[in-house]
């Protein structure tokens, strides 16, 4: 530990803030709450919108629905002939599968730039950093073109594979930075107890990357689902759609959208992001503090 | 959901890395399926729309299927956003849809490569009239048929302008009439309601006002209208912001790209659209909106029968007479008409018409009505524009966005738009 | 390493290609040298309002975004009742904010008959559409971006959880005020991850498309305020036909980006702190 090393010689160990008067904390409460409300209009917006029939959803400002009716959920649900259920169970997949390539493929791809000596990290890391650098949209021509060569088009093969080739350069670069910030001293002290690398790997690195690993995955889970230009260029059949395919076919481009609809299934398709981030984010908190490690 | 082909594309996966393997596998895929006699033969149709354009389609589809055995086809259908991008890309990697619904913007630019297969060849024009298939006729190929026509129609709120003791413009009416009725509705609401939606960045309306002054908006070889007249056009609408019957052009900015959305908010008591979406936007108000013909002078001046979408067969179908036939089953097949209704338009097969009325609400009425009237005494449709008019169209809003927000005047900003559209369209 | 050779170095270097051509994608691209670099410069005047639109939008919305994600996340970390759920709504808006809907609830919130104005109006204020402003349009995207502080969020929460709990305990015997104890212990610990969420949030926001996109129906306005680089990126290589010209657009960014990054990475050794 390298930090202002005054810290270190302390010893006792107190609990720190608790003391702090029950009104300081009713005030934030109130402030978090104020600020939560202020955030969320507009998802309380949409809520309210899906409640609506469509006469009502963008001729009146209030978010209440009056009258309230669940036809918006009843049609989205059948909507479009296939089903909405269908589109989930599609997105779960790819997204699933997307979350364990890139928590694969990315933990060890970063674990050999932050831990390892090779010829050309440097280079290799640069290369890497490139990848995020050139705007999407340019890529896609020449990635459909070699997605189509191979075949794989109108499979999850282009939404899925990638991932377990550790090209998501955003996660590599992340799990570096949290590798980093884990003293050597615990790989060197492995090293010294006999342990490779791919042993100190399994039983040193991989528990107190807990949080970053949650992170990567809450993330990768919620960027998969919510993706929509690159599902929409390779699927091409409704039955492999995922959900914002299904939430875009609400909307024509002119007075006919299916607004009612799209809201009721946009708020649905909220609940399998928001429950595997709920339980993401248990592990998010699991961090060095609460596995006891002391420098 | 893995589907039966991605089997064989895991097993690619492994030897992904090689150049020489996507070469051959290139090779393989374009020599698969020619579409002989007897194999069973797989369509690709692609659409945009809402749900329930997705339902009777898929519909109609499966007529199709029953009705010739042995053809299927994938329905890749979705909303509009995103649509032009897919069908782009898909083209690149050789992989188009077999048949497509397609919009009048980008057609020529798919047409004029080479991208669009000749339809005279395999539908029946039988029921079609002549002039209407020259719209779509590029370098002397039929390159697309109408999926649904429709004409330019002003909607007002008239729920609205009753309460404040006002009665709208009806039947006849020139532009200086919905000028002085805009002003009125301003000062009668205290201000809070604009008569009518600034349109002065919408081409379309431009093309009506150039229409009825004996110009076009654009022809084959380009613009084809004067600067005065487009000087003019955005002067007019420059009066009626300073007399407040415009809406202030923050808002007109906020409903550029659906100026019938500030009348259904009720931010504005009238606004410009086509006749196809009248019925879905009395939808969504409780509010009685009326359907009335475009200002100006002279019954229907300036107003023609526009072409709301397209269908099309791409020149990368490897089936081209099942594609044709399609394409004849949705355009011509009085059951099939039956079925779609007049959800994407009024068919321009008058064969079918009637098959395809059937059923229609007052609302859609009220737009048969107008749309026969154009039918009768309208202007004759536009020729295709050429390639790059899309970026004049987008050049067209700008401009007048700049003459909106105050940063140039009428007759400055139609003499920038002459030059650099002219540079555009090279 | 294979995937990133095939799957994006390939495609990498043939858009590189590209931007020495004049591609429609609907024909075989036709080498013309520099001349998309020329124009770009030279003849293109919506190109500079781009490039000025996404420069102030980095230099505003990215530390704006990470000072209140690191905020929210010191407050989120730990010592209050129902945490857990406060996470939760908060990074409830992260969850929409890249779908189609956000430009409807984006409407609710800045549009003339929106949230701010009926706010304002209590106040007996009148207002104005937000979004349909020149002035303030590109301030609401601002405040999208803002709102969508979920990711960094959730990385400052993570990286919190790694700074060891004695720290603080040490700190607080020594008698060293909170705002010191962040200073000296949270900040040179959480340093890694801000520089991290720092590149990566202007990398992001150099290649913001979608708010703008969303927002403005696609066309960047009202008067081009809105015109993101990749947005008109979009607008010519999409609805243009000029793939050929985005492309050279695209690897201008790339370089402007590259260079960003290297020199946050040079002047990082100042103020990161690595343990190894």
């Amino acid at each position: 530990m390298t930090i202002d090393t005054k810290f270190d010689q302390s010893t006792v160990a107190m609990t720190v803030g608790t003391k702090r008067s029950a009104g300081r904390s009713t005030f934030k409460h109130a402030l978090l709450i104020a600020v939560g409300l202020v955030m969320l209009y507009p998802l309380i917006w949409m809520l309210g919108a899906s409640f609506k029939d469509s006469e009502h959803i963008f001729s009146e400002v209030s978010p209440i629905p009056n009258p309230f009716i669940l036809d918006n959920y009843v049609r989205g649900w059948n909507g479009a002939g296939v089903g909405f259920g269908t589109f989930m169970i599609n997105s779960t997949i790819v997204a699933l599968f997307s979350v364990l390539g890139n928590l694969v493929a990315c933990t060890l791809a970063a674990y050999a730039f932050a831990r390892m000596q090779f010829r050309g990290r440097k280079i290799f890391f640069a290369c890497m950093m490139g990848m995020l650098m050139l705007p999407h949209h340019v890529l896609l021509i020449p990635q459909y073109v070699l997605f189509a060569n191979l075949g794989w088009v109108n499979t999850f093969l282009p939404l899925v594979v990638p991932k377990f080739l550790a090209v998501d350069a955003f996660f590599v670069f992340l799990m570096v930075q949290f590798l980093r910030g884990i003293p050597t001293e615990l790989d060197q002290a492995a090293k010294i107890d006999g342990a490779g690398p791919w042993k100190t790997f399994f039983y040193v690195i991989l528990p107190l990357l807990k949080p970053a690993l949650a992170t990567s995955a809450i993330f990768t889970f919620i960027w998969t689902w919510n993706d929509f230009l690159t599902p929409m260029i390779y699927l091409q059949d409704p039955r492999n759609y995922t959900v914002p395919l299904g939430l875009n076919s609400f909307l024509d481009a002119s007075g006919d959208s299916a607004w009612g609809a799209m809201f009721a299934m946009a708020v649905i398709s909220l609940g399998p992001l928001f429950g595997f981030f709920l339980v993401g984010q248990k592990y998010l908190v699991q961090g060095i503090a609460t596995t006891g490690l002391k420098g | 959901m893995f589907t039966h082909r991605n089997r064989k594309g895991l097993k690619l996966a492994a030897v992904v890395a090689s150049a020489a393997v996507m070469l051959s596998l290139a090779a393989c895929t374009s020599s698969e399926g020619d579409g002989d006699s007897d194999e069973p033969i797989e369509l690709r149709m692609a659409w945009w729309g809402d749900d329930v354009r997705h339902e009777i389609t898929n519909s109609a589809l499966d007529k199709f299927e029953d009705l010739n055995p042995g053809i299927t086809v994938v329905r890749d259908f979705s909303g509009f956003d995103g649509y032009l991008d897919k069908i782009t890309t898909q083209y690149t990697g050789g992989n188009s849809p077999d048949v497509f619904q397609f919009y009048n913007e980008v057609l020529v630019e798919f047409a004029s490569r080479g991208q669009l297969a000749d339809l005279s060849k395999g539908v029946s024009q039988d029921g079609w009239d002549a002039d209407l298939l020259q719209v779509s006729t590029v370098d002397g190929e039929l390159a697309a048929m109408p999926f649904g026509l429709s004409t330019q129609g002003f909607i007002f709120d008239t729920t609205a302008i009753e309460a404040l003791g006002l009665t709208a413009p009806s039947g006849d009416y020139s532009w200086d009439d919905l000028a002085e009725f805009a002003a009125e509705v301003r000062t009668a609401s205290g201000g809070s309601l604009a008569g009518v939606t600034d349109l002065s960045h919408g081409y379309q309306v431009f093309e009506v006002w150039a229409k009825q002054r004996g110009e076009d908006f654009m022809d084959a070889d380009g613009l084809a209208f004067s600067e005065k007249t487009l000087a003019d056009f955005w002067q007019y609408w420059a009066d009626l912001r300073a007399s407040g019957g415009a809406t202030t052009p923050d808002i007109t900015s906020e409903y550029q790209g659906t100026p019938y959305d500030a009348v259904v908010a009720g931010v504005a008591a009238s606004t410009f659209l086509f006749t196809n979406q009248y019925d879905g936007v009395q939808g969504r108000t409780p509010n009685v909106i009326s359907l009335e013909r475009f200002p100006g002078e002279g019954e229907d001046a300036g107003q023609y029968m526009r072409t709301a979408m397209n269908l099309v067969i791409s020149k990368q179908s490897k089936h081209q007479e099942a594609a044709a036939k399609l394409v004849d089953f949705l355009l011509n097949n009085e059951e099939a008409n039956g079925i779609l209704g007049l959800n994407r338009g009024f068919p321009a097969n008058a064969n079918v018409i009637e098959a395809a009325s059937a059923g229609a609400n007052e609302n859609v009425q009220r737009a048969i009505e107008i749309f026969e009237s154009v039918r009768e005494n309208g202007a004759p449709a536009p020729v295709p524009a050429p390639a790059g008019s899309g970026t004049v169209n987008t050049l067209f809003a700008e401009v007048a966005q700049q003459v909106q927000f105050g940063q140039l005047s009428p007759a400055d900003a139609a003499k920038q738009f002459m030059a650099q559209a002219a540079s555009e369209l090279g | 390493m294979i995937g990133f050779f095939v799957i994006t170095l390939g495609p990498m270097l043939y858009s590189l290609y590209l931007s020495f051509t004049d591609f429609s994608m609907l024909a075989a691209p036709e080498w013309v040298g520099f001349d998309n670099y020329i124009k770009l410069f030279t003849n293109d005047p919506k190109y500079l309002d781009a490039v000025r639109v996404t420069l102030v939008y980095v230099l505003v919305s990215v530390p704006l975004q990470l000072a209140f994600a690191l905020a929210v996340a010191m407050v989120l970390n730990r010592g209050l009742r129902g945490l857990s759920l406060y996470r939760s709504v908060y990074y409830l808006p992260s969850l929409i904010g890249a779908s189609v809907a956000v430009a409807v609830l984006w409407r609710q919130m800045f549009g003339s008959n929106g949230l701010i104005n009926q706010i304002l109006d209590w106040f007996g204020i009148e207002g104005m559409s937000w979004i349909g402003n020149p002035e303030t349009a590109l301030g609401t995207l601002v405040i999208l971006n803002v709102w969508t502080f979920g990711s960094p969020m959730v990385i400052f929460l993570a990286a919190l959880r790694q700074v060891p709990q004695y720290l603080y305990e040490a700190a607080a015997v020594d008698g060293i005020s909170r705002w010191g104890s962040f200073r000296h212990i949270t900040l040179p610990m959480l340093s890694p991850i801000v520089l991290f969420n720092l590149i990566l949030q202007m990398i992001g926001a150099f290649q913001a498309f979608t708010p703008a996109f969303v927002v403005s129906g696609g066309t960047g306005g009202p008067v081009n305020s809105t015109l993101f680089y990749t947005l008109y990126l979009y607008q010519r290589g999409f609805t243009g036909f000029q793939m050929g010209y985005a492309s050279a657009m695209a690897w201008i960014l790339f370089v402007v980006i590259a260079l960003v990054t290297a020199v946050n990475f040079w002047f990082s050794k100042y103020w990161v702190h690595y343990d190894d």
